[in-house]
């Protein structure tokens, strides 16, 4: 029985981890992992002992980016794993099952577990990253494994196995299935999370108390007389002062605390096995889609014989102007079917009436903006969820039909904020009112854009979730609703322009809209494709420009790879929205893994950096360059021998191919097959320009300094040239972007990093120019080998 | 009116659901017949402007309907395999939003939406949450949408999965009155649906077109290579495994087959005149016989 049920959560596990949304919550875990080591400089920090943190060492790091991912992932995990069994429900694999001789118990055990595997994987991603990033920070380059894991496996794991389980039982019971059981989990976390953290938590609760205690003994020890000591924080926040360090080398956990942690697991068990006592293993009456195929349900006291056939319609239907109508249908489908929500509305509109103004504008409107969020996410995922598509992708005028959509949710807003609305009228706040009008517009358009993009509700709920939150809270760069009651700016001479602070969230309002308004036509013209181009490079060029300006504006070193976080995404959701706007869709993106059948091109993008490594050392020594020392390979991480810390980054280079899979989704995969199209030379020459261009402004800002900046620029170029010679080779021959994010990742973690270390002396300009030469070879074999007419596969 | 070029469908993998196809639709009414996989939902999808073929062209009264689809949209009814609805609206509902979402105005959606109730039987039922319907009743939801603007086009997959016999006569009489004065593309693998309707029909049988022309045209193909015949059980399995079996019957004299061969595949079989059915597994059997060029 248990071999079965692990086989059953494996199968529903592999059909998870194929999907694309895997691979994106993959990369989240990453980046998750970065943002929870921040730099030894940083004012942001994740773990706050009183003034101090711990060291950068494997126990310390591990133990921050475990209780971090136990924070977060207990929140965000809780969306990752919903609809397992909604999943089933729809693809009609859950009537397969139910007619199994399974009892339900294992049935629920299997999907709990089949949860739990996909957090599992994130907390294994996350492992991973903790070791990256302690090796990256270079306070402490030793590896110690048990203490780098040890606390994945006792402080992240139970938390995350409840949250599998509580997941799965909320989707078992009618009220919770859906935004509502989204919602509820989003407060019951909050209670959790804080709770969590008390001494005396049910389980242990989140698990930080014994470690923290442990830290603040070594701290102790170290410092009899640190201030604060009692003070612990988990969560990101701003130090004014940079913590100071001290040193932790981990803990035993006792015994009673690895009781509390097995306690939780077994609580974990007991939530999924429990709803066998009322889940009616999927059957038909539970509700599924109406899809014409299948029994949607009965409709008791209909005629049995049908009238005879009396000849085809004769109305004429003269078309015309019909927005009203189609707003009228937008709003209908919003508000059906929910008529729990308007006594809601209505105590909102009194209490509006009633609380004197700064109530309204920190309470009332807040609590008016979060009422119709399951509405809200309706919008641009009903269509989706419901199976709508079918018949309206055939249907005119789509652009109509998103506006009025999108003026469905704007309508729904104005309603639910009316009366704060006249308050503020009444009160002549204007900038309140324009802030008012900025949120209008910001919520639909936010749930239009993330349920266009991932076609489900549950995104825009996680995401305005948080982001709510937060702005209820006083957090004034995402007070998009104006409730933050500080001093006004203002109001400038004309009522009608927004004040300055407002203007970003009106600007961010119309880019999103826009973005969505204008839908994926099912055959984009030219004009759709030039359209999604300018979308693409005003993303990856305006929005990374002003990202790396803008990090170097506050202080940060662009060699921090945290801060390059910022951008380094920015040309892959170029090429996302502008897939979406220019309905051109994502049959040519490559984003299929295909490991099996290319196996050979991934082991190629693997392994051509390290032999490029080695035959650029082996030309520098042989031009006679300066300071090559190949026993500086010794000091790459310290402690380790030189081959086996080239081993160790050969082993980080697949980890982090999420990681530059975010600019070759842009370059290599969007932006080269629609520069000259079918001319490979003249598209590879544009695209590494273009490339090169787009990394111009790193050069001025501190992340890599050329004695002579145009000599400088012009290597830069060439060696952006070669290497995109090779990435699209790569990509085309292959067939999916991965290989190319591969090689990248090897490029700039393996061949740029040994061919650094080994000529340390050598300034940025030599360490430019020698790589170019062996690249420029393999790319010319590379062209010589396409240009034979070898096939292409088209992704 | 619609003409599909030499249009091809290629998916990831280099898997071709629709391989070389050319149809040119007038008025009247055109059955696509052939098995599952055939590529008739991606042909008829192309034809729909829901999906852009890989190669080849589609026009609509000359203009190119791949780079500007509205102009055929506008014209379309379209009646697709598969597809959900709105469940918490009811019927009069939710056609009333797609007739805004065609354009129409809201008198005329009105009157044409009760017209179309009552056309597909669903009077009775129209104030009630389309959550509720059986399948065949979402079927009639799909078939009421698909003649909401009148349309000049008229394009369904598979319309008749889940209608009871009835209702099935029903919509083919609808389809043959339609038919008249459209074009009318009629996508099944139920030989019977298109027998007494369709002026033209096409075979279709792993992305490509095995067969096209009228129906007389396709039955004259395949005449002389029809036969029936009674034999013993044990002999039965035989002929079946050496010849291509229409049907089987079972009888009190033995087991009486239906059979396509070029000769009398025994002594006693007797030529019998043929149908549709056994030009459809004429076809989908046998390299491709197209008695009027369909290029």
């Amino acid at each position: 029985m248990p071999g079965r049920l692990v086989r059953l959560a494996f199968g529903d596990f592999l059909d998870r981890a194929r999907r694309p949304a895997c691979l994106a919550v993959l990369a989240a875990a990453v980046g998750l992992g970065c943002l929870a080591v921040p730099g030894t400089d940083s004012h942001w920090v994740i773990l706050r002992v009183g003034d101090y943190r711990g060291r950068y060492n494997s126990a310390y790091t591990g133990m921050a980016v475990a209780l971090a991912a136990t924070l977060w992932l207990s929140l965000g995990g809780f969306y990752v794993v919903r609809d397992a069994l909604g999943r089933d429900r729809r693809s009609g694999v859950g009537e397969l099952l139910a007619a199994t001789p399974l009892h339900t118990v294992g049935l629920l055990v299997a999907k709990a577990l089949a949860n739990v595997l996909v957090l599992a994987s994130m907390v294994g991603v996350l492992a991973g990253t903790a070791l990256v990033m302690q090796l990256a920070r270079g306070e402490s380059t030793a590896v110690a494994p048990v203490a780098l894991l040890l606390p994945f496996v006792v402080v992240t794991l139970p938390v995350v196995v409840l949250t599998a389980a509580v997941a799965l039982l909320t989707e078992t019971v009618p009220v919770l299935r859906g935004g509502v059981g989204n919602l509820a989990w989003f407060f019951v976390w909050l209670v959790v999370a804080v709770g969590g953290m008390a001494p005396g938590a049910p389980f242990g609760g989140l698990g930080v108390h014994e470690p923290v205690a442990s830290m603040r003994d070594a701290l102790l020890a170290q410092d009899g007389n640190a201030a604060g000591v009692r003070d612990f924080s988990l969560g990101f926040t701003y130090e004014e002062v940079p913590l100071r360090v001290f040193d932790w080398d981990g803990y035993t956990p006792s015994s009673g605390y690895l009781l509390s942690r097995a306690a939780l697991l077994l609580l974990a068990v007991a939530l999924a096995a429990l709803p066998a006592i009322w889940f009616p293993r999927f059957a038909p009456a539970t509700g599924g889609r109406a899809r014409p195929g299948g029994v949607a349900g009965t409709l008791p006291g209909l005629p049995v014989q049908p009238a005879a056939f009396t000849g085809r319609p004769r109305t004429p239907v003269p078309t015309g102007r019909s927005g009203w109508q189609l707003l009228a249908g937008e709003v209908r489908l919003l508000l059906r079917g929910n008529g729990w929500w308007w006594p809601g509305v209505a105590a909102l509109a009194v209490a509006g009436t009633l609380a004197p103004l700064p109530g309204v504008t920190r309470i009332v409107l807040p609590a008016a903006w979060l009422w119709p969020v399951l509405l809200w996410s309706r919008l641009g995922a009903q269509r989706h969820t419901d199976g709508v598509t079918a018949l309206l992708d055939a249907y005119p005028a789509p652009r109509r039909r998103v506006l009025a959509e999108w003026l469905a949710g704007v309508a729904v807003a104005a309603l639910t904020g009316a009366v704060p609305l006249v308050r503020l009228l009444l009160a002549a706040d204007l900038p309140g009112v324009a802030a008012w009008c900025a949120g209008a517009l910001f919520v639909p358009s936010l749930a239009l854009a993330l349920g266009t993009l991932s076609r489900t509700g549950r995104l825009f709920q996680a995401v305005y979730l948080p982001l709510w939150y937060a702005t209820v809270n006083g957090l004034p760069l995402l007070d998009f609703m104006g409730s933050d009651d500080g001093p006004r700016i203002p109001c400038p001479p004309c009522p009608l322009l927004p004040p300055p602070s407002q203007l970003p969230l009106f600007v961010r309002s119309a880019v999103t809209v826009s973005t969505t308004a204008l839908p994926r036509p099912s055959s984009p013209t030219r004009a759709a494709r030039t359209r999604g181009l300018v979308v693409f490079f005003a993303i990856a060029f305006g929005a990374s420009w002003l990202c790396m300006i803008g990090v170097r504006l506050a202080g940060l070193s662009l060699v921090n790879p945290l801060a390059q976080l910022s951008f380094a995404f920015l040309p892959a959701i170029g090429a996302l929205v502008a897939r979406r706007v220019s309905g051109e869709g994502f049959a040519d993106a490559g984003l299929a893994l295909r490991l099996r059948e290319q196996w050979r091109w991934y082991l190629a993008a693997w392994l051509c950096p390290l032999l490029l490594a080695f035959a650029t050392i082996g030309l520098a020594a042989a031009l006679g360059v300066p300071g090559v020392r190949l026993s500086a390979l010794d000091g790459l991480i310290p402690g380790l021998p030189g081959w086996a810390g080239v081993t160790v980054l050969m082993a980080v280079v697949p980890l982090l191919t999420p990681v530059y899979w975010g600019e070759e989704f842009g370059w290599t995969s969007y932006l080269r097959p629609r520069l000259y199209r079918a001319q490979l030379s003249r598209s590879v020459l544009a695209t590494g320009l273009i490339w090169a261009l787009w990394h111009y402004p790193l050069a001025f800002l501190g992340y890599i300094e050329f004695a002579d900046p145009l000599l400088g620029l012009a290597l830069w170029t060439c060696s952006f040239l070669v290497q995109e010679t090779l990435l699209a080779l790569l990509y085309l021959r292959s067939g999916t972007i991965w290989t190319a994010s591969l090689a990248h990742a090897g490029n700039n973690m393996v061949l740029a990093l040994l061919v650094g270390t080994v000529l340390k002396g050598s300034d940025a300009t030599t360490l430019t120019w020698l790589p170019i030469l062996p690249l420029a070879a393999l790319s010319a074999i590379a062209l010589l080998a396409a240009r034979r007419g070898r096939a292409m596969i088209r992704p | 009116m619609l003409e599909l070029i030499d249009v091809s469908k290629v998916h990831s993998g280099s898997k071709r659901s629709v391989d070389g196809i050319t149809l040119r639709l007038g008025t009247g009414l055109l059955g696509l017949l052939g098995p599952n996989g055939a590529g008739k939902s991606s042909l008829m999808r192309i034809a729909a402007t829901v999906t852009r073929p890989t190669s080849g062209r589609v026009l609509f009264d000359g203009m190119d309907a791949v780079a500007r689809p509205q102009t055929l949209r506008a014209a379309l009814g379209y009646l697709p395999q598969d597809f959900g609805v709105h469940p918490r609206l009811t019927a009069r509902e939710f056609l009333s939003y797609l007739a805004a979402a065609r354009g129409i105005r809201a008198r005329q959606a009105r009157a044409r939406v009760s017209e179309l109730l009552e056309l597909v039987n669903l009077t009775q039922a129209a104030a009630r949450p389309l959550g509720g319907y059986s399948g065949g009743m979402l079927r009639r939801v799909g078939i009421a949408q698909s003649l909401l603007s009148d349309p000049r086009v008229l394009i369904v997959d598979e319309p008749t999965a889940g209608l009871d016999p009835e209702e099935r006569v029903r919509f083919r009489n609808l389809l043959s009155e339609l038919a008249a004065d459209r074009a009318v593309l009629l996508s099944t693998h139920i030989v019977s649906d298109v027998a007494s309707v369709a002026s033209h029909i096409a075979v279709l049988a792993g992305g490509r077109m095995l067969a096209h022309g009228t129906a007389e045209e396709l039955l004259r193909a395949v005449a002389g290579q029809v036969w029936e015949t009674t034999v013993p059980p044990e002999h039965a399995a035989a002929l079946q495994a050496r010849h291509l079996v229409g049907r089987t019957a079972r009888t009190g004299a033995g087991v009486r087959l239906r059979l396509l061969a070029p000769a009398p595949p025994v002594p006693e079989a007797q030529a019998v005149s043929p149908d549709l059915e056994d030009v459809y597994l004429a076809a989908v059997n046998q390299p491709a016989v197209d008695p009027a060029a369909a290029r």
